[in-house]
């Protein structure tokens, strides 16, 4: 009997140990088989994580005093979860009043028949804001109260109706700025990217990087949640003010002048800040899609004219021609030329604005009067070799770089270019004809004149805001294409000219150098006899420049002069500026500096 | 006859008198084979509740995680909302309702202020590395507890014997 139990207990220790045996045999298999571990991965990825494509928050832009120029607001996304939808009329009518909404195919769309995997899931409705969404959570929560579940088909029921939130590109000054901001395709929703302006060429930056999160669906793992940065913030070199200023100035002159558009620049010479640049038409890129014309590639409207068109400057050119003749030595500011009305150099007569002959002038009469015949002789005077060589230096013919999206550059035709160039362009050159040259080319040149020599780089972003961290980004110096002291003489002839001039473009308590331009416009069949483009470029205080302002109307048809409407919009709105600039008269701040040291 | 051997034999009344009785024989081996069964449930109660606690904590997190989206969410909107309401137009036209106007520079006072530099540019964010050698640089998060005790207690005394030169 004893035997037998002990057998007994032998036999069951016997079975359990080999159950035991293969069930380490099949565990030692599982460990090793390529099959097993290939059927563990795919249960690790399918149970284990989940995957997310993510894109992180997009970064704003900021003006440099900080204040929001771009950023994100919430909206949500409505739609129908098929599986509970009770009642797609209740839905559909409670959706329709929302724009780009359809009472049909809302309905349509919710009463799809539920089929797993298949469709479990519509959008009805996107950007919708809070406000919105409030009042449909109220209405779902009533007729719920009143038809518990929907189950009554014959009452009202938001069942199944889902929203969630989501970001969307804000823009909370509309319109201002929007020609150097740019703007954000929102509703491509994940194809939306930056197009045009800061927008489009800080895109990266902006937008991060948008990664596939591994969100672990075991809690023990949870220590593995990935962070997600949000895209990089830009701080622009615009004070907001002043682009209002500017653009409130400019679209009264366009109105006032009758001008077809214009554009004005304001920097800061010392380091090439940009501090407004307003360029018209403008669109409200919060309601982009409404401005189908202006953003329509083929329709040949520049959505920035200041660095995507170029023109033929006219007399705002003749600063550079006198400025390379100053650096050479070729002639001095009481150098005196001998107009004789007319100036014949390789097979071309030049005349003056006025066809009139001035007489003796001297340089600095020259510039004041704005004489196209003493300008030619200049240029003859210097050379074509050593003309160019300036005009190269100045950055005519090749890009600022400036960090905006579609900069235009016009080839600068020289010598070298056989077929291209022929010796008359030296002449009509130096008073800014047969060249082509974009706003913010000519003004970064002529910034060169004030800033004592140094031409620095211009931009519109002045810090880049990346991983908690503010970066500033340093002013560049672009070259130096003539003398200080060159700059400085130059810089004395345009202020006396204006002032000599009694010109409009003056500034009570403040002094100023300018040059005024009035532009032929060329057409198929040469210059057209009755339009041009008139500007102007202006900076001061002389003795410590701080901006310094471009302007360029197309086209005016109250008069074709420079003088008459570019020159005084420069006196508006430099009178208004250096208020904002906290840039006190010069006798004030003369006594100040002085007091101060 | 066993209560005569019992008698006879002084070893077995040794024996007889420190044997230990039945009851207490068997609830010895209740209690050897309970001790580790003890022990294997005190370590699995152990295990069991820091397991739920971290599985509640890993819920915790990913439910932080959420709630960080939707703050951040909730800045980006709020900071966007508060830019709808000073933007320039907005403010420009609650100055004008007010009566303000932009002054002339001719009837501007301007005062010397010492040490002001005029408007710089906005600080949104620390510069590279001032964040981190900020904090690193407070002398509290720097000195040793040595240092802290010197110069608590012995710079104070020395300084009172006169110190060193």
């Amino acid at each position: 009997m004893k035997l037998n139990i002990f057998n007994r207990l032998n036999l069951v220790g016997i079975v359990f140990s080999i159950i035991a045996g293969l069930i380490e045999v099949q565990l030692v298999r599982f460990q090793t088989s390529p099959t097993y571990q290939k059927v563990s991965q795919w249960a690790d990825e399918q149970f284990t994580y989940e995957d997310r494509d993510s894109a992180p928050q997009r970064g704003n832009i900021y003006d440099r005093y900080g204040r929001l120029l771009a950023g994100n607001e919430e909206v949500y996304k409505i739609g129908a979860l098929l599986e509970f939808v009770q009642n797609p009329e209740t839905i559909a009518d409670t959706l329709k009043d929302l724009p780009d909404v359809k009472y049909d195919e809302v309905l349509r769309a919710a009463s799809l028949k539920y089929e797993k995997g298949k469709a479990e899931f519509v959008v009805l409705a996107n950007f919708v804001p809070p406000n919105i969404i409030d009042i449909i959570r109220e209405m779902k929560q009533e007729y719920e109260n009143a038809n518990p579940n929907g189950d009554d088909k014959n009452k009202p029921s938001l069942r199944g109706l889902v929203w969630y939130p989501q970001l969307k590109r804000s823009y909370p000054e509309n319109d201002l700025a929007s020609n150097i901001i740019g703007l954000y395709y929102f509703k491509m929703l994940d194809e939306a990217t930056g197009k045009y302006g800061v927008e489009e060429y800080y895109n990266e930056i902006l937008a991060g990087s948008p990664q596939t999160e591994r969100m672990p669906k075991d809690p023990y793992m949870i220590n593995e949640v990935p962070q997600l940065p949000a895209g990089g913030s830009v701080v622009l070199t615009i004070d907001r003010e002043i682009q209002a200023l500017v653009e409130g100035k400019l679209q009264e002159a366009i109105k006032k002048n009758e001008a077809e558009s214009g554009t004005i620049i304001v920097l800061d010479p010392r380091n090439g800040e940009i501090l407004a640049m307003a360029s018209q038409p403008r669109i409200n890129p919060n309601i982009y899609w409404q401005y189908k014309k202006e953003l329509d590639e083929n329709s040949k409207i520049p959505y920035n004219r200041a660095v995507s068109q170029s023109y033929e400057p006219g007399s705002v050119f003749k600063p550079l021609t006198m400025a390379a003749a100053l650096d050479l030595g070729v002639v001095k500011p009481d150098t005196i030329f001998n107009d004789p009305g007319v100036f014949r150099y390789g097979g071309v007569s030049i005349y003056n604005w006025d066809r009139r002959a001035y007489g003796q002038q001297t340089m600095t009469e020259c510039l004041q009067h704005s004489l196209n015949v003493c300008l030619s002789w200049v240029a003859s005077q210097v050379g074509a070799e050593n003309f160019y060589r300036y005009l190269q230096s100045f950055g005519i013919g090749r890009r600022t770089n400036i960090d905006l999206g579609y900069e235009l550059t016009y080839p600068l035709y020289t010598p070298a270019d056989e077929g291209k160039w022929y010796p008359a362009d030296l002449v009509t050159n130096s008073f800014g004809q047969s060249l082509s040259v974009t706003p913010i080319q000519i003004a970064t040149a002529i910034s060169a004149i004030a800033n004592g020599g140094k031409m620095m780089k211009p931009h519109v972003v002045k810090a880049i805001i990346d991983n908690g961290q503010q970066t500033e980004i340093a002013p560049q110096v672009e070259s130096i294409p003539i003398k200080a002291e060159t700059a400085h003489t130059l810089t004395e002839m345009l202020t006396t000219s204006l002032e000599k001039e009694a010109s409009s473009a003056l500034v009570e308590g403040y002094r100023v150098a300018g040059k005024t331009g009035t532009a032929q416009i060329p057409t198929e069949s040469g210059y057209s006899p009755d339009q041009t483009n008139a500007s102007f470029v202006g900076w001061g205080p002389v003795d410590d420049p701080r901006f310094l302002v471009y302007i360029w109307l197309e086209k005016p048809k109250s008069s074709p002069w420079g003088s008459v409407v570019a020159a005084p919009l420069f006196s508006k709105i430099v009178k208004e500026m250096v208020v904002l600039m906290d840039l006190p008269p010069d006798t004030v701040r003369q006594n100040l500096n002085a007091k101060g040291q | 006859m066993g209560i005569l051997k019992q008698k006879n034999s002084p070893v077995d009344r040794l024996k007889q008198a420190y044997k230990q009785a039945p009851w207490r024989i068997q609830l010895q081996s209740i209690g050897f084979f309970l001790l580790p069964v003890v022990a294997i449930a005190l370590i699995t109660v152990i295990y069991l509740n820091i397991s739920a606690q971290a599985a509640t904590a890993g819920l915790h997190v990913r439910d932080m995680r959420i709630e960080e989206e939707t703050i951040q969410r909730s800045v980006a909107n709020q900071r966007t909302r508060l830019a709808w309401l000073t933007s320039y137009t907005t403010m420009h036209q609650r100055a004008q309702s007010l009566g303000y106007t932009l002054i002339d520079p001719k009837n501007t006072t301007f005062l010397v202020v010492p040490g002001y530099t005029g408007r710089g540019i906005v600080l949104m964010a620390p510069l590279p590395g001032e964040g981190i050698s900020k904090a690193l640089s407070d002398p509290r998060y720097q000195e040793s507890l040595w240092e802290w005790f010197s110069s608590t207690f012995i710079v104070t005394g020395g300084q009172t014997t006169g110190g060193v030169n």
